[in-house]
């Protein structure tokens, strides 16, 4: 049986190298973008300055933030830049050779482009961000945080990316009256909460020519469970016995049907009072939930060091869940009697990310 | 096999990267195509073939070529670019590369930025075809180019927005209305400079209209042209028909049949004006020769590095190889050269000994007849006039002795032919005299005030000198064909000029839509093509601003940009301002915030029913009103008669979440 | 303002019976019988694909008996002929002239079952009748009952022996719905009870003609707010826009929407037309009015449906 990890597992690696090339839009700079946050061309770390610069003036947003013109920040591409010197070239050369459509054909694309600065600037303006709840990931799997883009100017929006720690977001377009939704994966490499505390929103849009950007200070956090350890490694966890869950919950076993009554069933089980009536031996069964329950115990796993205790149990807790076999923890700060169910699953891997916190 | 036909005509299945390719490409040839005519045949086939080539990388998904085959390939046609034109420099060389460096790059476009640099190639194209040709009709061509690359550029980058390219086009469109203004500010303001930081290298292009020597039939065939030569604007009064000789080329030196320009230096004489000055302004169209024609004797004239010979003939320092505008101030009632030196008349009564000997016998027979030179000169143009000569466009060959044939056999010329007979005539006897070479008359343009000269305009007439006159214009062809001098070149010819042109003339509202488009074409010349530092300085200190100070200018210049900064700022904020808020949407708004401190976001695509019901169940203890709140809200929202008492619950009952 | 149209409880009280009784007959498929209504009340025609056995014709039969309508059905196969449909001109020798003989189409509630099995020709002679609401034979036209209301059935078209519909001729289907198989409960229920059939002629009808038309008319009457407009339009443009469909969603598209979630919010009860009811029609509405563009996953209507309804933000 596949596990939820080794399913997602090349996918989000793939997906990490597709929107690592893609940052920003004008990725094909970025050559040596490949490794992370380490190696960090000039402009980004020009940006990054801008960045602290801007947490210092402006503080932490509060949400909904509107995006107002102050907060907008834009330079030329080097694309822009090669557009200058191409105007510059045939302004340069009209002037001399007395050209005077050359002049035109220069001052047309020379005022577009400033016309395009204006419109990269606007494309930002006036955008209301707030954030999304996010999904729980494993550990070194990409998190998606989830931004909500409102646009109420009448003025459709184009090209707008999220980026972060170099990750950006697919860029999406913002209708009219209408939201959009970002998802900037972000790398993952311990449990507990991610906190990305600076996103910025970008656009290149009209022409490439510009990059305008906004520095977001908003408090996005995803709850990172720990990573799950591989398959093969992981010991079996201590089932419970059927007997022992129906000592420990009379009553409340869920009687589903009878059987015929094979060799090797626990006499237990068998049904006298048909027996009685019928002189045919029947064995009670009970329903799957409860047939077969783990208890998923911190104090088995002693051999181990906390961070591996943590990813065996995460281990259990999934494959228990994926074959719908009930189970409960008992670890420090946190027992639970068998369950199943996602909000049980969820309950759970949050006390394994939490740990020690 | 099947899959590759079905994916190659359904466009809409191409991945993304193709379309993107096509478009790109198409942006390129479009720049290329006018270039075609001056690019060697090889150029395109490149540019065909890496397309191509293209083409059957993307439909095979096979790899683009690798580098050194790429390098390769550029070397070979750098390499072919140089022994074509023998140069890396200059305008067809540098066509030439451009347009092989816009076909290899076809081969290695991968991503945007490689296809934006193949628009910006396409942009440079655009700025190399101007410097070939500025005509009216380029500027449309201009426009639809750059906005079509635009919008190219535009969906190269709408980052998998997608922007459909109807859309990129209208946006474009838009932005380049929005840029307009601040381009014609540019335009008005931008610096221009008087002479030229390098020059042009000159293109070895064809000459056109009349050439420095002159044979017999040689005007004839240039007059069958509807080409405009140049066009003049008048500061004042017109010259009448008959005086509107604009003189270009003076030939001294006679072999029999050809005339030709003197090659020896000659003395320099005094020019005495002795009647009214007209002042115009020359808009020549490019013909690649240096000479100038202008009205009968120009006495000064704007035009840098030009000479004037002693023959008066006005020159241009380079032949003229693009539109070139001249004032002038001329008269047409001068007396000049009363002192002929020796050499200068030696030059001008040269004949060839043994051509055109029956025509030296009737010169010396009918000067002895007159006795004096004007009656001689009198008597000659007599002769034309009574005797059974005729003004043909179509005049027969002739032969060795081209005076002596056209004099005694065919009796029909035009007007080479009447004034290269007239100043051998003239030489027999002695009397100086040469042929000059030129236009005569023009078209009016009533609709933009000025004369349209054709190269059918082209003429041929005769100077003499006289001891006391100095050199007199003697016309020949006006004892022939007055109407030739006093009407213009139609009216001559009008029983045998070409059928299409005469059927055109009669027409009055044809005339008067090619004058109206000749009027355009002047106008688009005149004041964009020509707009240079000295009309910029004629409009500039029209609204008030000396353009001879580039501070002034730069000033001004900076003051449009900041103008322009803020009026598209203003312009922007008002088109994109927020549209009014529904207070009810302003309402629920607000209860999604407090909301969401209790960690029920709603995603964007829930409704307001099933994410209040999520609420409600999230939160037991206020579900009765979370309740009354989603009623309210559909209610006001999606009901239909919504009242105030609603509005009035709902604001409390958000303030009370 | 004017009063808000007066509801007719009565109508809207017998088809929730209706519902009730349908729920009887097929089991675990409330969602499909309701779409099934309100397509009905939205003059629309329902297409119902899904392979055999499930209960399509058991549907098409329990709607005609509950609602009292005219039925008929039509076993669509590969030598039906257009007239087997709408009827034929037969000459008769008494009075020597043609007389019209209605075909099996001249019934308030046609069942058209395994309509791509026969050729395009007879497919189109339905379709047109659909549409025009009237029948042309000889020169002649008449008019088809109302309400007329064709079910069709399709088998997924991956069957072998089958000539899909055109594109082009899918959106005359106001909806297209899937039935699938039951769940475990339904299906225990479904084998050990009796046949459904048998029982289906028990039912008696529960709503009259004059109730349905009723309804039809209250469907048209259902208020749309403009906020409700710009989330149909938000979902037109984003099909339009997105190259996830080879082409995006029609204007009658748009209307077949908006017609189908009013009779939707009239069913529910609700005061207007609201994004949810949008919602719930929208997998049925689109499904097969979009084509996706083969580099998607999208290749399942459902899947279309959640797709878009996923991306468009509710304004």
């Amino acid at each position: 049986m596949l596990t939820r990890l080794s399913i997602k597992g090349p996918t989000a690696t793939e997906r990490m190298h597709t929107t690592l090339l893609k940052y920003p839009q004008h990725s094909n700079f970025k050559i040596g973008c490949s490794n992370l946050s380490s190696n960090m061309s000039l402009y980004q770390r020009f940006q990054n300055r801008v960045a602290n610069w801007s947490r210092r003036r402006h503080g932490i947003d509060m949400e909904p933030f509107t995006i107002t013109n102050r907060r907008i920040y834009i330079l030329p591409t080097k694309l822009g830049l090669m557009y200058a010197a191409i105007i510059f070239a045939m302004a340069l050369g009209g002037m001399n050779y007395g050209n005077n459509l050359a002049l035109i054909l220069a001052f047309m694309l020379g005022a577009m482009g400033f016309v395009a600065m204006h419109h990269c600037h606007r494309n930002l303006a006036g955008l209301h961000i707030h954030t999304l709840a996010n999904e729980a990931v494993f550990a070194g799997q990409l998190a998606h945080l989830q931004l909500a883009i409102g646009n109420d100017s009448s003025q459709t929006r184009f090209a707008i990316q999220a980026a972060a720690n170099q990750f950006a977001s697919e860029p999406v377009r913002v209708e009219v009256n209408n939201a959009a939704q970002l998802s900037l994966p972000q790398m993952t490499t311990k449990r507990g909460w991610l906190c990305v505390d600076r996103v910025t929103l970008n656009t290149n849009y009209p022409f490439g020519l510009f990059h305008a950007w906004v520095v977001l200070h908003l408090e996005v956090k995803c709850l990172v469970y720990p990573k799950p350890i591989d398959k093969r490694d992981a010991p079996p966890p201590s089932p419970l016995d059927r007997h022992s869950v129906h000592e420990r919950r009379t009553g409340n076993d869920e009687f589903s049907s009878l059987r015929e009554f094979h060799a090797g069933d626990s006499p237990r089980h068998i049904a006298w009072k048909a027996f009685a009536r019928s002189e045919e031996l029947l064995v009670k069964q009970y329903s799957s939930t409860a047939a077969t329950a783990y208890i998923l115990d911190w104090d088995t796993l002693m051999s181990l060091d906390i961070e591996m205790r943590l990813s065996q149990l995460c281990r259990w807790i999934m494959d228990a869940h994926q074959q719908g076999i009930a189970y409960g923890i008992k670890m420090p700060g946190l027992q639970t009697p068998p369950q199943l169910g996602e909000a049980h699953r969820q309950h759970c891997l949050s006390a394994l990310a939490l740990f020690g916190n | 096999m099947q899959l590759t036909v079905l994916r190659s005509l359904q466009i809409k299945y191409w991945p993304a990267n193709a379309r993107e390719l096509v478009l790109t490409t198409s942006v390129v040839l479009l720049a290329l195509l006018p270039h075609l005519p001056h690019l060697p045949f090889w150029i395109p086939l490149i540019i065909v073939a890496s397309l191509l080539w293209r083409i059957t990388i993307e439909l095979h998904a096979a790899a683009l070529p690798n580098k050194w085959l790429r390098n390769g390939i550029a070397v070979i046609a750098m390499s072919s670019v140089l022994r074509t034109f023998h140069t890396l420099n200059g305008l067809e060389a540098g066509t030439a590369l451009l347009s092989i460096m816009a076909g290899i790059k076809l081969l290695e476009t991968r991503d945007h930025r490689d296809y934006t640099i193949l628009i910006f190639i396409a942009y440079f194209l655009l700025f190399a075809e101007l410097l070939y040709d500025q005509s009216m009709w380029m500027l449309p061509y201009l426009l639809a180019s750059t906005l079509f690359s635009t919008a190219t550029l535009m969906r190269l980058h709408d980052g998998g927005s997608h922007i459909t390219y109807r859309d990129a086009l209208k946006r474009c469109t838009q932005m380049a209305l929005q840029a307009a203004p601040l381009a014609l500010l540019l335009f008005i303001f931008f610096p221009r400079l008087q002479g030229q930081f390098w020059a042009l290298p000159s293109r070895g292009g064809a000459t056109s209209g009349l050439s420095d020597e002159m044979s017999p039939g040689d005007v004839s065939q240039l007059s069958l042209s509807d080409d405009i030569a140049f066009r003049v604007e008048f500061n004042g009064e017109l010259p009448p028909m008959n005086q509107r000789y604009w003189r270009a080329v003076v030939l001294h030196e006679f072999d029999g049949r050809t005339w030709r320009r003197a090659r020896m230096g000659l003395g320099i004489g005094a020019v005495q004006k002795i009647g009214p000055m007209f002042e115009y302004r020359l808009l020549l169209e490019p013909s690649n020769q240096r000479w100038i024609p202008v009205l009968d004797v120009p006495l000064q004239w704007q035009l840098p590095n030009s000479i004037i010979l002693p023959d008066l003939q006005l020159l241009a320092a380079q032949p003229l190889s693009q539109l070139t505008s001249v004032t002038v101030q001329s008269t047409t009632q001068y007396r000049y050269g009363l002192q002929l030196s020796n050499t200068a008349r030696r030059l001008d009564t040269q004949l060839p000994v043994t051509a055109n000997p029956r025509t030296h016998e009737l010169a010396q027979r009918m000067y002895a007849q007159a006795g004096d030179d004007v009656t001689y000169i009198n008597s000659v143009l007599r002769m034309f006039n009574h005797e059974t000569f005729s003004y043909t466009l179509e005049p027969a060959k002739l032969g060795t002795n081209a005076v002596d044939d056209f004099l005694f056999n065919t009796h029909a010329g035009f007007c080479e032919h009447y004034a290269s007979a007239f100043t051998v005539l003239m030489r027999a006897v002695g009397i100086p005299a040469r042929v000059v070479t030129g236009y005569q008359g023009g078209e009016y343009n009533s609709l933009g005030h000025y004369l349209i000269v054709r190269q059918a305009d082209a003429h041929a007439w005769s100077e003499v000198w006289l001891a006391d006159q100095g050199w007199v214009r003697i016309d020949p062809t006006a004892a022939i064909a007055p109407e030739r001098v006093n009407d213009g070149s139609q009216a001559a010819l009008s029983g045998n000029e070409p059928l299409a042109r005469r059927y055109l003339h009669q027409f009055a509202w044809i005339n008067s839509a090619r004058l109206g488009w000749d009027a355009l074409n002047t106008f688009w010349k005149k004041h964009i093509v020509q707009f240079d530092s000295s009309e910029q300085q004629s409009l500039l200190s029209k609204l008030g601003i000396d353009s001879s100070d580039w501070r002034d200018l730069g000033l001004s210049l900076v003051i449009a940009f900041v103008l322009f900064f803020f009026g598209m700022l203003l312009y922007l904020t008002w088109k994109f301002k927020p549209r009014r808020v529904d207070p009810v949407v302003k309402l629920y708004e607000q209860l999604q915030h407090k909301l969401k401190k209790q960690q029920i976001v709603r995603a964007v695509h829930e409704g307001p029913n099933d994410y209040l019901k999520r609420a409600a169940i999230a939160q037991p203890s206020r579900a009765t009103q979370l309740k009354e709140i989603r009623d309210a809200y559909v209610a006001l929202r999606y009901g239909l008669n919504a009242d105030a008492q609603t509005m009035q619950r709902l604001r409390q009952l958000v303030k009370e979440f | 303002m004017n009063a808000p149209i007066q509801q007719d409880t009565s109508s809207l009280n017998a088809l929730h019976t209706t519902i009730v009784q349908l729920n009887k007959v097929i089991l675990g498929k409330d969602t499909q019988i309701r779409l099934s209504l309100a397509c009905l009340l939205a003059r629309g025609h329902l297409l119902i694909e899904d392979v055999p056995g499930v209960g399509k014709t058991t549907l098409a039969q329990s709607l005609a008996h509950t609602l009292g309508l005219s039925y008929h059905r039509i076993q669509f196969t590969s030598d039906l002929l257009p007239a087997d449909v709408i009827g034929v001109s037969i000459f008769d020798r008494n009075d020597s002239s043609f007389h019209f003989h209605k075909g099996p189409i001249f019934a308030q509630l046609v069942l058209a079952d395994e309509v791509n099995r026969a050729s395009p020709k007879a497919q189109s002679a339905l379709l047109e009748a659909m549409e025009e609401h009237q029948v042309t034979a000889d020169a002649h036209t008449y008019v088809l009952p109302a309400p007329f209301f064709v079910i069709a059935t399709q088998n997924p078209t991956y069957q072998i022996g089958t000539y899909p519909l055109p594109e082009s001729q899918l959106d005359r289907f106001l909806m297209r719905i899937e039935l699938g198989y039951p769940d475990a409960t339904h299906e225990r229920q479904l084998l050990s009870g009796q046949d459904r059939r048998e029982f289906l002629h028990t039912l008696g009808a529960t709503l009259t003609l004059q109730q349905l038309l009723t309804l039809q008319n209250q469907v048209q009457q259902v208020h749309v707010s403009p906020a409700l407009l710009d989330y149909i339009q938000a979902l037109v443009r984003y099909t339009r826009s997105s190259t996830k469909f080879v082409a995006g969603l029609s204007p009658r598209a748009a209307l077949a929407l908006l017609r189908a979630a009013q009779s939707w919010a009239l069913m529910q009860g609700h005061i207007g037309v609201l994004p949810e009811d949008v919602q719930a029609v929208l997998t049925a509405v689109i499904g097969h009015r979009l084509v996706p563009a083969n580099d998607t996953a999208l290749n399942k209507p459902t899947d279309i449906g959640h797709y878009v309804l996923k991306s468009v933000a509710v304004p």
